[in-house]
C-alpha cells in the first residue's frame, strides 16, 4: 500500500492526534538501552513515543515476538490501523493489568501504534517515563533477559580500596 | 594437560552421562576445587546423588551416601569398645561420617537438629571429640519443601543455612537432553553409562592453589562490599538480625530511605562475601583468566546469595529468591549508576588520592559537601564517613611521623608545616601538641589541685612579665575545676583526661623554660 504526500502529512503521528515537536534521547531504564522520542503535539499534550524499528535490542524483538503472539487476539479495525491497544495486549497476557493495575480504574498505560509504543499524557494516569520504566520492568522480567553493566561502567571504583 | 583441562574434560565427562546440567555441574566442580561447602537442592530423579557420586569416580574418590535414617552418633565418632574393656579408657574412634573421602549427606532436612548441628562443627571447625575430621569434601542433597516430600525438617535457624556455602537448584532436563537420555537408558539399561577416572584429588589441590592466586580487581572489591552492606544494614538499627521481621518492617514503613535494597531484604554478609568471591575466583580461573570480573561475582551471587536473604516485605522461598537475585543486582547496580553519574565516585576516589600522595591532603571540604549530599543514602553515608576516617588518619599520621623527625624552634613553624595538610584546626592543634610536646616546647605534668594553683600563677606572671593580658587568676583557677584548658599567643594548654596530664606548649623555647621556672 503506497500513500500519497498528503495523506502521509494527514495520518496521526499517534493514535488521534499529530506530534508538533519532537526530541531524540538514548536512555537506560533497568539495563535496557531505549532510544526514545518525547512529543509533544499539535494539541499540547506531551508523551513518548519509542520506535520499534529505531530499538532492535533483544528486548524488542522479544516484544515483537509478543505482538506477534497477540495478533490472534486483535480486532480487525486494530488491525487496520495498525495498532494493539492496551486492552487487546490485557487480553493476551492477563499478567500485564497487575503491572498496570490503575487501568482497572481508568488509568491509561500504553499502546501499539504504527510501529511505535506510545505512552501519552494523561491527567490522572502515571507520567510517561513512570509507566515506561513500569512497561520495560513488566517484560523484561517476562522475557528473562538479565542486563548487566559494562565491566568498564564502574572503573572508577578502583580508585576506592583502602587497606 | 593443565589441572583446569582436566577439570573441563571431568565436567565434559560427567556431562556425557548427565544431561542439560553443565552449569551445575561446573559449579559443583568448582566448589570442590574452592573447598566450598555445596547443597543441591532439586526434587527427586534430577540426579543430584548422581552427580555427587560421578564427580567422585571421576576424581578418584571414595564416597559414602548417608541418609537421615541410618545416621546415628557412631556414625561421626565412638568409643572404642575394645580399648574401654581392655583398658577402661575412652578412646574416641572416627566414624565415617569423619573418615570417608568424600560424604554426601542426603536428604539432609530429613536429618535431627542435632546431627545438623554436630555436622556444623565437623564442617567449620574440622574437628570432632578431639579429632581431626579426614574426609576431604562433603555435599548436602536435598528435595525442595513442598508437601511431596513430607517428613522434612524445614531448618529456621539461619546461622545453619548460612554455613551451607553454595546452593545449587537442580531441575530435570528439558526435551532435546532427554531425548538423548532415553538412548542412554536404551543402550544401558538402569545401570550408568561408566565413566573414567580424569582427575585426582591432588589436582584439586592444585586447583585451589592456582584459583588463590587469581587477582580481585578493586573494583571488584569495592562493588562486592557496597552491595553486600546494602542488603544487610539498616539506618536504623544495628543488627538486622537481632529484630523480628515484623519489627523491621513496621520501622521500614516510616523510613525516608525505604525505596532502597535495605528496606526488601536482610542478609549476614560475612559468608555471603567469602562464599562469593571464592566461588567467583573459581569461575574466572576456569574461563582462564587470572582475574575476576563483575560477570563472575554476578554469576557466583547466584548460588551464594538466595539462601542468605530474609526478604522483609513477603516471604519467598529459596526458588523464588533464586530468581530475584538478578533483579537484586540490577536494583543495585541502577543505584549505583545513579551515584556514579553524581560524581560522587570520581570525588571519593580524589579524597583517597589526595590522602595518599607525598604530602598527602586532607580534602575536608569536599568530603563535607560529599557527606551533604550522600545524606539520605545511609550506605554511602557510611562509606563516605568510613572514608573521612581513614583517610584523616592517614594525613594525621603522615604529618605526626614527619613532625617529629624535623627540629621546629617555634610552635608557628608547626602550623605552617601544618597548613597544607588540608586538616581541621582541630586536627592541626591536637598535631601541634603531639610533635611539640616531646620537644623543648612542650611540657607535661600531672594533674592535681596543688599544680593546678602553680601553673595558674605561673602563666599569669610569664604573660604579666610579657605584657599580654589574661583572665584573673579567679577566672582562671574557676575555670581549670572544669578542664584545663588555656590558649594565648604565648601557649596553648590542654587537659589529657585518660592519662589526668596536662599539655602544654609553648610558643618558643624561652617562653617554654620561663614557665618551666614558673612551675617549679
Amino acid at each position: 500500500m503506497t500513500f500519497t504526500p498528503d495523506a502521509l502529512k494527514t495520518y496521526p503521528d499517534i493514535w488521534g492526534d499529530k506530534i508538533a515537536s519532537e526530541k531524540e534521547e538514548d536512555i537506560i531504564i533497568k539495563g535496557i538501552e531505549i532510544r526514545i522520542k518525547k512529543y509533544k503535539t499539535v494539541t499540547k499534550l506531551s508523551g513518548i513515543r519509542v520506535s520499534l524499528d529505531d530499538n532492535k535490542s533483544l528486548f524488542f524483538q522479544k516484544l515483537r515476538e509478543e505482538l506477534m503472539q497477540a495478533d490472534s487476539f486483535r480486532p480487525p479495525e486494530e488491525k487496520a490501523m495498525n495498532q494493539y491497544s492496551y486492552n487487546t495486549l490485557s487480553e493476551a497476557d492477563p499478567g500485564l493489568d497487575k503491572a498496570f493495575p490503575g487501568t482497572i480504574k481508568g488509568e491509561s498505560a500504553f499502546y501499539i501504534y504504527n510501529d511505535h509504543v506510545i505512552f501519552h499524557e494523561e491527567s490522572i494516569s502515571p507520567s510517561p517515563m513512570e509507566r515506561l520504566t513500569t512497561f520495560v520492568e513488566y517484560y523484561k522480567k517476562k522475557f528473562g533477559i538479565k542486563t548487566y553493566p559494562r565491566e568498564e561502567t564502574f572503573e572508577e571504583l578502583d580508585e576506592l580500596e583502602i587497606l | 594437560m593443565s589441572v583446569r583441562e582436566k577439570m573441563k574434560r571431568q565436567i565434559e565427562e560427567i556431562s556425557k552421562t548427565l544431561y542439560d546440567m553443565e552449569e551445575v555441574i561446573e559449579i559443583y566442580c568448582l566448589s570442590k576445587a574452592t573447598d566450598l561447602t555445596i547443597m543441591l537442592l532439586g526434587p527427586h530423579a534430577t540426579a543430584k546423588s548422581s552427580l555427587a557420586r560421578m564427580w567422585s569416580k571421576t576424581c578418584g574418590l571414595e564416597y559414602r551416601i548417608v541418609t537421615a535414617s541410618e545416621v546415628d552418633e557412631s556414625l561421626i565418632a565412638y568409643i572404642d569398645p575394645a580399648v574401654f574393656r581392655e583398658k577402661n579408657v575412652v578412646q574416641m574412634r572416627r566414624g565415617e561420617l569423619m573418615e570417608k573421602d568424600h560424604i554426601i549427606i542426603d536428604e539432609f532436612f530429613m536429618w535431627l537438629g542435632k546431627y545438623r548441628a554436630k555436622l556444623h562443627q565437623l564442617l567449620e571447625e574440622r574437628t570432632y571429640a578431639g579429632l581431626d575430621v579426614l574426609t576431604k569434601t562433603w555435599t548436602f542433597l536435598s528435595n525442595p519443601f513442598s508437601e511431596y516430600y513430607p517428613g522434612q525438617i524445614e531448618e529456621i535457624n539461619w546461622a545453619t543455612i548460612d554455613r551451607i556455602d553454595i546452593f545449587v537448584p537442580v531441575f530435570q532436563a528439558k526435551i532435546l537432553p532427554s531425548q538423548t537420555m532415553v538412548r542412554k537408558f536404551s543402550e544401558f539399561g538402569r545401570k550408568e553409562k561408566p565413566l573414567e577416572q580424569v582427575i585426582t584429588w591432588d589436582d584439586y589441590l592444585k586447583a585451589r592453589e592456582e584459583i588463590r592466586k587469581v587477582e580481585v580487581p578493586s573494583r571488584i572489591n569495592v562493588w562486592l562490599s557496597l552491595f553486600a552492606h546494602s542488603l544487610s544494614s539498616c539506618k536504623l538499627v544495628k543488627d538486622k538480625f537481632s529484630m523480628d521481621p515484623a519489627k523491621l518492617r513496621k520501622l521500614c514503613s516510616g523510613c525516608n530511605e525505604n525505596n532502597h535494597l535495605c528496606a526488601k531484604v536482610s542478609l549476614s554478609k560475612p559468608r555471603y562475601l567469602r562464599a562469593t568471591i571464592i566461588l567467583a575466583k573459581g569461575l574466572a580461573w576456569l574461563d582462564g583468566r587470572d582475574y575476576v570480573q563483575f560477570q563472575d561475582i554476578y554469576k557466583a551471587s547466584k548460588y551464594t546469595l538466595p539462601h542468605r536473604i530474609v526478604w522483609l516485605e513477603d516471604e519467598k522461598t529459596y526458588h523464588e529468591s533464586f530468581e530475584e537475585v538478578n533483579e537484586l543486582i540490577q536494583s543495585f547496580n541502577e543505584e549505583m549508576l545513579v551515584w556514579k553519574n553524581r560524581g560522587l565516585f570520581n570525588s571519593l576516589g580524589k579524597v583517597i588520592k589526595s590522602s595518599q600522595k607525598e604530602p598527602p591532603y586532607f580534602e575536608e571540604e569536599l568530603l563535607a559537601s560529599l557527606a551533604a549530599d550522600v545524606s539520605e543514602i545511609h550506605v554511602l553515608k557510611s562509606f563516605v564517613q568510613e572514608i573521612h576516617d581513614i583517610a584523616r588518619t592517614r594525613v594525621k599520621d603522615y604529618y605526626l611521623r614527619e613532625g617529629k623527625e624535623k627540629k621546629f624552634r617555634s610552635i608557628q613553624q608547626i602550623k605552617n608545616f601544618l597548613s597544607s595538610s588540608g586538616l581541621s584546626t582541630f586536627d592541626v592543634d591536637d598535631l601541634v601538641f603531639k610533635i611539640a610536646l616531646p620537644t623543648s616546647l612542650g611540657i607535661i605534668f600531672t594533674k592535681s589541685s596543688d599544680n593546678v594553683n602553680k601553673l595558674i600563677d605561673a602563666i599569669a606572671d610569664l604573660h604579666r612579665h610579657r605584657k599580654k593580658t589574661i583572665d584573673p587568676k579567679l577566672a582562671l583557677s574557676r575555670r581549670f575545676e572544669e578542664k584545663v584548658i588555656f590558649e594565648s599567643d604565648l601557649l596553648k594548654i590542654r587537659e589529657n583526661e585518660r592519662k589526668r596530664k596536662i599539655e602544654i606548649v609553648c610558643a618558643h623555647k624561652e617562653i617554654a623554660e620561663e614557665l618551666r621556672e614558673g612551675l617549679k
